[in-house]
């Protein structure tokens, strides 16, 4: 083998010239494909990990609440589903809520809409904004008149505004009201690219108020991970986490009341629905005059006989209860009318004396907006589990934007109340996954062109290799006169072109990482244009990953091999005789 | 003396009398709103051809005409849009609690949710549903507990009013507070003033030339003037109104698609 290596070796610095022809054609090859790649997975890596992840997070939980006809897009308890995240998703980075909102705005003369992002004091966030005048820092101050904003320079053009001017926004908020607010220009940056101008930020809680929210509640919560590179490390942590988000029954701990008569118990939500009806007809023994009963009135609660007789109640009499809410100073308390009384036994049906059970409709009121201080929780493995009220149900994970989107819009048809979770990747949200699906597309592109590049040269390698064979074929004769065997002759181009590919890939991987290093220099004086959005500081942004490099070389190495292995074959198979007699 | 006495005294009762009958001639609010809602609530079908003018200070005016059918019954309501071109065709149907837009060109459905807007104008899905103001809103009151009415007149022909404010009570509104215009003798809207959340006026809506049609008084001309931004301001005007009854199949997929092309 070290004798075919050698033989190999000098037959290539023998034709110098035409190797080098060939060899510079492969290099450049090489070095296109690799700056092809680099040049795609920069555009992907830079949208997907500098600007989507802000928009997003990697994992994101958002909950859809209805009550009746309303839909509002809310988390009621945002540290209960942070702190489950943090404890159970790996290679968390950071955890932010992500509250944004549209807004029609007004400035001295000239009106835009923008997205208001709410922003927390965060020394990270503030060095990723390039403030042209005024101080970051004014965006956390409170002002009783007017609320401070950081607008970059494009919407200050749009507006017609400068520093401490005042512009006037109108949303709707989460509940569908329109609200208006007074904002001062506190700061001024310049935008990076056309994409990031279209948001202007102000201190989160502030926007979660002008929006509708609770200090306690949140829109939607992002979790961002440490640098990703590959999507689906990020989709099997959602998966996992997914897995994980098993609601427990909604309950309150509360006292009952009728006159002066008082009771404590837990109170849980029946779902109304024919599929429920006849486990509920069963095991509180109603009627289907009783249940319609039941039914038909949004107060009506069961309640268990023990409790029935401490608070000596009757059915269709009205009772009162109070609960501590979590979040708030003080109890809540309304009235429920009671629509039949059931025996508790939990040998027989696993129902304790404290229970109460609520129509769907008012535990939902109640419950979602008024969280408990103290809750309660039902039995899963009872069969009355499955009707119960939950803390949420939760949406299928789904595998693309389309799919979501599906998803989404059968939710729409059906008829659900309470509260609905969906986990969702950045790779779900159209952006993401156009940019997933363009990224693709290009590397399919490139990998078309280069090929068909590199079958150009192959034809040049093919015919090199021929014509080295014709102008050796003394020499052939000579070598398996003298004992060289059919496999070693073979053997003997096929290392010539291996190296010659080798040398050739080394040197196009080299001479890529000159070409993107002289292209990634160029600045580009893009301001307001959406190519922008698609570099960072204005330069074009290559991304070679060592994986594209190895798969570009073994790919190219591979056809070159095969392309050399037939015509070398055929050289083998000579005739030790013609070949000795062979004259050119 | 004693009859400059006696004459100052009629006076005043014959005042105390006057004011008295002022006071009592108010309605309540609730009576008000009650009165609205069944002028408003058609009890029948309604087929009419309506164009909107809408003005907006950056993209100017833009002409929309559709056919818009509606059943009271179960708050179902289609249109088409019949102009201008670059719409024409497109339609929106609603049937119980779904609404779907259609797009001509793709000939696609899509679903709708209640916040979003209606052929990029400021009216959304949900503004299309039928409320009763006497649901959703009830009498303001001063500081001293009293409901804040007062009789006027409005415009140039000094039409006798009752003006009066309400408050929401209902989470599901847009305006949490509106004040109203309405004729003393008919109850008809002819001016609202509605209020952002921080009580600043958002929009002031007109309504005039109403038409008696089956002892039903329909508006044929509504203006909604933006008061947060100046300039802006849609004109909806009515035209070939019937309140013959709409065969079922109006309210379908298949009928708008038909009716699209």
């Amino acid at each position: 083998m070290g004798m075919i290596t050698k033989i190999s070796f000098r037959n290539l610095i023998r034709q110098k010239r035409r190797n080098i022809l060939l060899g510079t054609g492969i290099a450049l090859s090489m070095c296109l494909f690799i700056v092809s790649c680099s040049f795609v997975n920069g555009i992907s890596d830079n949208l997907l990990n500098n600007v989507i992840v802000y928009m997003t997070g990697h994992i994101s939980i958002t909950a859809q609440e209805k009550m009746g006809d309303s839909t509002v897009d809310i988390i009621r308890d945002k540290d209960k589903l942070i702190q489950f995240a943090m404890e159970n998703i790996e290679g968390i980075n950071e955890v932010w809520e992500d509250v944004n909102t549209l807004a029609r705005c007004l400035g001295n003369g000239k009106a835009t809409t923008m997205a208001l992002v709410g922003m927390w004091e965060d020394e990270g966030l503030k060095d990723y904004f390039d403030v042209i005048t005024g101080n970051i820092n004014d965006i956390f101050l409170t002002d009783e008149r007017y609320t401070p904003i950081l607008i970059y320079n494009t919407t200050a053009e749009d507006l017609n505004v400068e520093l401490n001017d005042i512009i006037k926004a109108k949303i709707t908020n989460i509940y569908g009201v329109i609200d208006n607010r007074n904002f001062k220009v506190a700061a001024i940056a310049k935008a990076d690219n056309v994409f990031m101008s279209f948001a202007s930020f102000v201190e989160i809680n502030a926007l979660k108020e002008f929006m509708g929210y609770k200090e306690y509640e949140t829109g939607t919560i992002d979790i961002i991970l440490e640098k990703v590179e590959n999507p689906y490390s990020v989709i099997q942590k959602a998966d996992l986490f997914h897995e994980l988000l098993l609601p427990e029954s909604a309950g309150i701990n509360a006292s009952f009341s009728i006159n002066d008569s008082t009771a404590s118990g837990n109170l849980f939500g029946l779902k109304l629905n024919e599929e429920n009806q006849s486990i509920i007809m069963q095991t509180f023994s109603l009627t289907p005059e009783q249940y319609n009963e039941f039914s038909n009135n949004e107060r009506s609660i069961l309640i268990n006989e023990q409790m029935a007789r401490d608070l000596n109640i009757n059915s269709g009499e009205r009772i009162y209860f109070e609960y501590k809410t979590k979040f708030t100073e003080g109890s809540f308390s309304d009235y429920l009318i009671v629509k039949g009384i059931f025996t508790a036994n939990s040998d027989k049906n696993g129902l304790e004396n404290n229970i109460v059970f609520a129509h769907e409709d008012v535990f939902n009121k109640h419950y979602f907006s008024n969280l408990p201080e103290q809750t309660a929780v039902f039995n899963i493995e009872h069969e009355l589990f499955p009707v119960l009220v939950k803390e949420w149900e939760i949406l299928e994970r789904s595998e693309n934007s389309d799919e979501s989107r599906i998803k989404h819009q059968k939710l729409n048809r059906t008829d659900w109340n309470g509260t609905i979770l969906d986990i969702q990747t950045m790779y779900e949200f159209p952006m993401a996954d156009g940019v997933l699906k363009l990224a693709g597309a290009l590397n399919i592109i490139s990998f078309i062109a280069v090929f068909i590049l590199f079958s150009i040269i192959l034809i040049g390698v093919i015919n090199s290799i021929r014509m080295s064979i014709r102008e050796r074929t003394r020499e052939i004769g000579t070598n398996r006169a003298i004992g060289m065997l059919k496999g070693d002759v073979k053997a003997v181009f096929v290392f010539e072109v291996l190296f010659l590919t080798v040398f050739a890939c080394i040197a196009g991987i080299i001479l890529a990482f000159i070409l993107m290093g002289a292209l990634g220099s160029i600045v580009f004086d893009v301001e307001d244009n959406p190519i922008s959005m698609l570099l960072i500081n204005d330069q074009i942004y290559f991304f070679p990953t060592a994986f594209s490099i190895f798969i570009s070389f073994i790919l190219i190495l591979l056809i070159a091999l095969v392309i050399a292995y037939f015509p070398s074959g055929k050289a083998a198979k000579m005739k030790i005789a013609d070949a000795l007699r062979h004259y050119e | 003396m004693r009859s400059f006495r006696k004459k100052i005294f009629t006076t005043i009762i014959l005042l105390l009398i006057l004011i008295t009958t002022q006071i009592q001639a108010l309605p309540s609010i609730a009576e008000l709103l009650a009165a609205i809602d069944e002028q408003e609530e058609l009890g029948s079908d309604l087929t009419a051809k309506s164009i909107i003018t809408q003005q907006r200070v950056d993209q100017g005016v833009k002409v929309m005409e559709s056919i818009y059918y509606r059943r009271d019954s179960d708050d179902a309501f289609l249109i088409v849009m019949t102009a201008p071109d670059s719409d024409k065709g497109d339609g929106y149907l609603r049937v119980g609690d779904n609404m779907w837009l259609y797009l001509r060109d793709t000939r696609t459905f899509q679903h709708m949710n209640r916040n979003e807007r209606i052929g990029g104008s400021n009216v959304s899905a949900g503004d299309m549903e039928s409320k009763k103001y006497a649901e959703l809103y009830e009498a303001a009151l001063d500081l001293n507990g009293n409901e804040i009415i007062t009789e006027t007149t409005i415009g140039d022909a000094e039409i006798p009013v009752y003006c009066f404010e309400i408050k929401a009570t209902d989470s599901d509104v847009k305006y949490p507070k509106q004040v109203i215009w309405v004729t003393r003798e008919d109850h008809l809207v002819l001016k609202v003033d509605s209020y952002s959340l921080s009580d600043t006026l958002m929009e002031t809506s007109y309504y005039k030339n109403y038409t008696e049609i089956e002892g039903r008084y329909i508006p044929l001309w509504m203006m909604f003037i933006d008061r947060f931004e100046d300039g802006n301001k849609t004109l909806v005007e009515l035209t070939g109104i019937s309140l013959l009854p709409i065969p079922d199949d109006v309210f379908t997929k298949p009928y708008l698609e038909n009716l699209s092309r």
